[in-house]
């Protein structure tokens, strides 16, 4: 694959969403053209993300294609289908839904594959943005606050994370000559020699300031907390996971923990040795405990959903301060397991008869064998031990505690109207692919768990060597 | 050697800038909060254009267009028309300047004391910026009206282009990174989306 194909990757969905706007809710043969436009356009999104996985072309300027950027646009573009076809089997999506889902996923797609640290923030911006737009369809005042919250949140994160480029970026200028001096490209590739060469207390403060913004969009704690109004559902950038229709939400999560990772990585020997990987850690291990500590509490699937996406991150995120290989190994595999998982909940848990799926989703989330996520948790406490032995005490409790209160939350999600929202509309004749889409999800990451073959090893394996 | 006289004008706009972010801080009148903002973006703008300028940047000198065009004169006139006579919530004053002039003083020790790009920004300046970026974010954490969230959006953006030096990459493109949220909110607001009221007390004056 050549970079100008490659560049389709995030440019197909970007184009269908403009479509899908034009296109709004146009009709033939009593069916949505937009629900169709939507199914190949995901599809189309899809073939070109494995071809950009398996052919990969060369780096440049603007596109990344390491085995990172390919592994995680190959998993957005695999979600993205697999929530069309969701979407597919629902009756009446709202018109601006898909073309807002296609923004977002070509959105996480650029910011995932660009090289450039500006454009990845930009889009990354832009993924927060779709969101809190998507946030807003339902065009209720709950909605409509949610979607401020999204937005001034977004604001507030990409500006954090903005600053920080551009301190790192000074912190790497060269000493001024005629007529002005140039900095080098600020791309993730160049990232680890450019601040080999850079000020160790700029780069720092720079680091501190995209890792801030960053964890802000992978809604880690504590900065999940902040609330843009006294009575809001819930805060920060959980808020779209509450409410937006758009089943590839933890999308953005998992974008924001790979700028995380990447950074953590680049600037490992350069910035003051205590910062990065302890920054990391500790802001992954308080969003694991709080995570812990909340999900107890919640009586709704969705914000069960929500407060267990922040658990996730902070599980990853203390992989990725760790930050030996094995760690990187551990929590990428994790990160992707996580994701299927969070998509599977996510398009169940606002249907009524959501029990079985959210139940078995939640054994998931629980790191309760056969699926994958166990591999994940056993992976990153072995790296725990290996590392920092003293880690495993506030992890294992973290971890219980977590597993207990989604598996204490069974019984009342099994009963017939749990507290859940009401079902979302069915087309007739393909109500069975919103079941099979969750199920597909979950069967990967239980075939992941019991048995990955070697080549995926290999290849997980490649991700972390390629990281350092 | 001749100082060129265009030289002393940044460090004069970057202090009218976190001036204007001091003020943003305590406001609560609609009025003053956008003649506030305004204020910080011409500030900005100038920052960027006298750097850019002395140093042929073309890139730094549209990034101060930008944020002159966007954050200076059309969000005004635009959050002008929407929030007539609304104003923000009660604030304590001493207490939002307090918490400001601490972010001031954290942000000075935050810089390291070494040249930065080589010279090319001084350290009073970088601390400078910091600190207006982080009065934004303060502002936006802090209070609950829509207009000072808005308010502390658009600081965080002129914090930024008060950092930005002539040879960073791509740095056109940074306010328009940084306006993106601005130009929704401010749309929520002009379809009333949002309610304009919220966080005000009911003593607050109303339409």
């Amino acid at each position: 694959m050549n970079p100008p194909l490659a560049a389709l990757v995030p440019c197909i969905p970007f184009a269908a969403a403009i479509a899908l706007g034009l296109i709004g809710d146009r009709r033939l043969g009593g069916r949505r053209i937009g629900v169709w436009v939507n199914l190949a356009a995901a599809g189309a999104t899809f073939l070109a993300a494995l071809a950009f996985a398996l052919e990969p072309p060369a780096s440049s300027a603007l596109l990344l294609a390491d085995p990172l950027a390919r592994h995680f646009a190959l998993l957005a573009g695999f979600v993205g289908l697999t929530a069309s076809c969701a979407e597919f089997g629902q009756a009446d999506p709202h018109d601006l839904a898909h073309a807002l889902g296609q923004g977002f996923l070509g959105a996480v797609l650029a910011a995932l594959m660009s090289n450039s640290l500006v454009v990845t923030i930009a889009a990354a911006e832009a993924a927060c943005l779709a969101l809190a737009a998507a946030a807003a369809l339902p065009l209720t005042p709950e909605a409509m606050r949610a979607a401020w919250t999204g937005t001034v949140t977004a604001g507030l994160a990409g500006g954090l994370a903005l600053f920080g480029v551009i301190l790192l970026a000074l912190a790497a200028l060269p000493a001024p000559t005629a007529p002005a001096p140039t900095a080098p490209a600020l791309t993730w590739s160049a990232l680890p020699q450019v601040v080999a060469a850079g000020q160790g207390g700029l780069l720092s403060l720079g680091f501190v300031f995209v890792l801030v913004g960053a964890a802000a969009m992978a809604m880690l704690a504590p900065l999940h907390l902040w609330s843009s109004g006294r009575d809001e559902a819930a805060p920060a950038m959980t808020v779209p996971l509450l409410t937006t229709p758009l089943m590839t939400t933890p999308l953005m999560t998992t974008l924001a923990i790979t700028v995380i990772l990447r950074l953590r990585q680049a600037v490992a020997d350069t910035v003051d040795a205590a910062l990065p990987g302890p920054a990391v850690l500790a802001l992954g291990l308080l969003a694991l405990l709080i995570a812990a500590l909340a999900l107890g509490r919640q009586r709704d699937a969705r914000r069960l959903v929500a407060v267990a996406t922040v658990g996730q991150a902070g599980l990853v995120a203390v992989a990725i301060g760790l930050g030996t290989s094995a760690a990187v190994f551990a929590g990428v595999l994790h990160l992707t397991l996580a994701t299927l998982v969070l998509t599977a909940l996510l398009s169940r848990a606002r249907t009524a008869e959501a029990g079985v799926t959210v139940a078995a989703g939640l054994v998931a989330l629980a790191g309760l064998p056969p699926f994958g996520l166990f591999s994940g948790i056993v992976l990153i406490a072995a790296a725990a031990a290996h590392a920092a032995p003293l880690l495993l005490a506030p992890l294992g409790a973290a971890l219980g505690l977590s597993a207990w209160a989604m598996l204490a939350r069974l019984p009342a999600l099994r009963a017939p109207g749990a507290a859940t929202s009401p079902t979302a509309p069915r087309a007739a004749g393909w109500a069975h692919v919103r079941i099979i889409v969750p199920w597909l999800h979950l069967a990967l990451t239980a075939l992941l768990g019991l048995a990955m073959p070697i080549p995926l090893v290999r290849w997980f394996a490649t991700i972390a060597g390629s990281l350092g | 050697m001749a100082i060129p006289l265009t030289q002393p004008l940044a460090p004069l706009f970057g202090s009218v800038a976190l001036m204007a972010g001091l003020v943003l801080m305590t406001r609560r009148r609609a009025g003053a909060l956008i003649g506030a903002g305004a204020v910080q973006a011409w500030a900005a703008a100038g920052v960027a254009a006298v750097r850019g300028g002395l140093a042929g940047d073309a890139g730094l000198v549209a990034a101060a267009l930008i944020t002159l065009a966007a954050s200076g004169v059309a969000i005004p006139i635009a959050l002008t028309l929407i929030t007539r006579r609304r104003d923000a919530a009660p604030v304590s004053a001493p207490g939002s300047m307090g918490l400001g002039a601490a972010l001031v003083g954290l942000a000075a020790l935050a810089v390291p004391g070494v040249a930065i790009a080589g010279g090319a920004l001084t350290r009073e300046s970088l601390a400078v910026a910091i600190a207006v970026g982080l009065l934004g974010a303060l502002l936006v954490a802090m209070r609950r009206s829509p207009l000072a969230q808005l308010a502390g959006v658009l600081s965080l953006g002129n914090g930024v282009i008060l950092a930005a030096t002539p040879g960073v990459p791509l740095i056109a493109t940074v306010p328009l990174v940084a306006l993106a949220p601005a130009a929704l909110l401010l749309g929520a607001m002009g379809l009333g989306a949002v309610d304009l009221d919220a966080g005000a007390t009911p003593g607050s004056p109303g339409p």
